[in-house]
């Protein structure tokens, strides 16, 4: 059988790593379940990185449910509030991340992709707990209003790179 | 969610699918016990498949490909540009290249992006001689994340990859029977360097001074050369025997596979010369390309032998025979690619030469396959590979009697018979 290289070894192991580590903190903000809610984070961790150790696997996408599993168990014995909330949704997050995973794929090109959802999570939280009891609606508009710009900067045409004749 | 942000063509990767179920529970689980824990950890798994949606190109996504097979002998160099179309970018573009199944991989796809386009390289080994086309890749746009992919379409031809002996190259000077009745009337109108004496013309740069006509340069007082009629050399037939063998289908496809390569290269190599070639497959019944010459004869050809599969049922020896004088004329110099596996491949050879073909019969060994399958060494081995040379040599000492036959060993070489064509001296059968 042949021996993984190292930066190959590394790129299979990265997922794993993220998604116990976004995993973990949540496990202990769970109060009196810590020790069971992190035993699963691990769990899970380690069910991914044995999946993902395979050379080949049919379902790629099956690879990531541990992890997915173990964020729903967490979150589920997670009690309600600030940091608890935060924690959940960084644990989303990295298990987006982990779940997206792939070797050929660069991973500044998948932090790009998880810019979006990440800035949703910081002011979906800013609105719930940092602003003003009464002022949520400020939130909001600023949620609506980011919304609206990306609508837009997606929805306008885009210009002819210089160079290039547009397309017909 | 409405055609209009969504594009047609459009696909969600299983991993989104993952994600949404995932978030859809998080979001009932939230509901339920009316807790903003599980709505925080359900955000960027609902929000992360909608954004990357909204991310990708409007259908219909295109782009163009130039692509072109490099290389010789076994390595098969695939070199391509994948070029988007606005408003496609080149982030996200992946490409999926199909290989042939004979063909090994020698390197792994290498992708780059290079001035706003994609190139793409793709390194393989023929283990033998082979003519097969390439589909043209697989393109797809996919988002940063990798949850919603939507298909290029790519607007190029596939690739005709061919690999046959470099002998062939030199094969058309043979000499060939005509089988024509005056061979004096079967003048090519094609004008070249050598020949009869067609004209006299003006010199071109690249004419040699062997083809300038020096006395006529001296009389008008300018360069001057000869112009020729072409000869035509010949008429060849090509026969290829898609009977099934003993060997068993998987041999019988590889042996078909360099049989077919080498067919279409010493088409090539008697085109070149002007020969008219012929083709004849026989599996249940005779299927045929009838003499001609020409590039587009060569185009018949490949296509012909590219069709070209095993056959089920296996059709009488005789039944060949008698059809061949239905589009080919007796006494053409027939070369029959045959494995002659089987005991009985022998009565077709009776059957040619009855009906008055004149064969020489190329016989691509079936023993190197069996050998690079075997992966042990043992003396076990070196007997049984023994023997198998032994019953090889005994059926071509059986086959010799009808027809002179080219043991065909070594697939990256056609020498031995190109030898044999260029000193067929103790052929007692009327071969070239």
């Amino acid at each position: 059988m042949r021996r993984p290289e190292p930066s190959e070894l590394a790129g299979r192991l990265a997922p794993p790593i993220l998604g116990g580590l976004a995993l973990a903190p949540l496990a202990l903000a769970c109060g009196g379940y810590a020790g069971f809610a992190l035993v699963l984070a691990a769990g899970a961790a380690v069910a991914n990185a044995a999946l993902r150790s395979r050379a080949t696997s049919r379902v790629p996408f099956l690879l990531a449910l541990p992890l997915v599993v173990a964020l729903v168990a967490d979150v589920a014995l997670a009690p309600p509030g600030l940091f608890a909330s935060a924690l959940a949704g960084l644990a989303g997050l990295g298990v987006l991340v982990a779940a997206a995973w792939e070797p050929a794929r660069p991973p500044e090109r998948l932090l790009k992709g998880a810019v979006l959802p990440a800035l949703a999570v910081a002011i979906a939280w800013c609105v719930a707990y940092v602003l003003p009891v009464g002022q949520g609606q400020v939130g909001v508009a600023l949620v609506l209003l980011l919304l609206a710009v990306a609508g837009l900067a997606w929805a306008l045409p885009r210009g002819s790179e210089p160079g290039r004749a547009p397309a017909s | 969610m409405s055609s209009a942000i969504v594009p047609r063509g459009l696909l969600w990767r299983p991993t989104s699918l993952l994600l949404f179920g995932a978030g859809g529970l998080l979001l009932a689980l939230g509901l339920l016990e009316r807790s903003p824990v599980p709505l925080f950890a359900a955000l960027p798994l609902l929000l992360a498949p909608v954004a990357a949606a909204l991310d990708a190109p409007p259908s219909p996504a295109a782009a163009d490909l130039s692509w072109s097979a490099e290389g010789s002998g076994p390595e098969v160099r695939l070199e391509g540009t994948i070029t988007p179309r606005a408003p496609l970018r080149v982030e996200g573009l992946s490409v999926r290249l199909y290989r042939p199944p004979l063909l090994r991989e020698r390197r792994p796809l290498s992708v780059s992006v290079e001035n706003g386009s994609l190139r793409f390289v793709a390194t393989w080994d023929a283990p033998y001689p082979f003519l097969q086309p390439v589909a043209r890749p697989e393109v797809t746009w996919t988002d940063a994340l990798g949850l919603v992919e939507v298909p290029v379409l790519v607007d190029a031809p596939a690739l005709r990859v061919e690999r046959f002996p470099p002998e062939v190259a030199r094969i058309g000077r043979v000499r060939l029977r005509r089988t024509t009745p005056q061979p004096g009337e079967v003048r090519s109108r094609q004008v070249g360097s050598a020949g009869e004496f067609f004209a006299v013309r003006p010199a071109a740069p690249t004419d040699t001074p062997r083809q300038i006509n020096w006395r006529a340069t001296a009389r008008a007082g300018r360069l001057l050369s000869n112009d020729f009629f072409l000869e035509r050399t010949g008429d060849l037939l090509l026969l290829l025997d898609l009977r099934p063998t003993t060997l068993g289908e998987t041999r019988d496809a590889r042996i078909l596979s360099i049989a077919s390569a080498a067919a279409l290269g010493i088409a090539t190599g008697f085109l070149a010369e002007k020969a008219r070639v012929g083709l004849g497959l026989f599996g249940e019944f005779l299927t045929a390309v009838p003499l001609g010459s020409g590039r587009i004869q060569r185009v018949r050809i490949a296509q012909a032998l590219q069709r070209a599969t095993l056959a089920e049922t296996p059709g009488p020896s005789e039944r060949f025979a008698v059809s061949l004088p239905r589009y080919f004329p007796t006494g053409v110099t027939t070369v029959l690619l045959s494995s002659l596996a089987d005991d009985d491949s022998p009565a077709l050879l009776t059957h040619l030469r009855r009906r008055g073909y004149p064969t020489v019969v190329l016989s691509p060994s079936p023993i190197p396959l069996l050998v690079r399958e075997s992966s042990t060494n043992t003396a076990e081995d070196a007997v049984m590979l023994r023997l198998l040379r032994l019953v090889r040599r005994q059926r071509i000492g059986e086959a010799w009697r009808e027809a002179p036959v080219v043991e065909w060993e070594e697939y990256w070489s056609l020498a031995p018979f190109v030898r044999f064509l260029t000193r067929p001296l103790s052929n007692p059968r009327g071969a070239p």
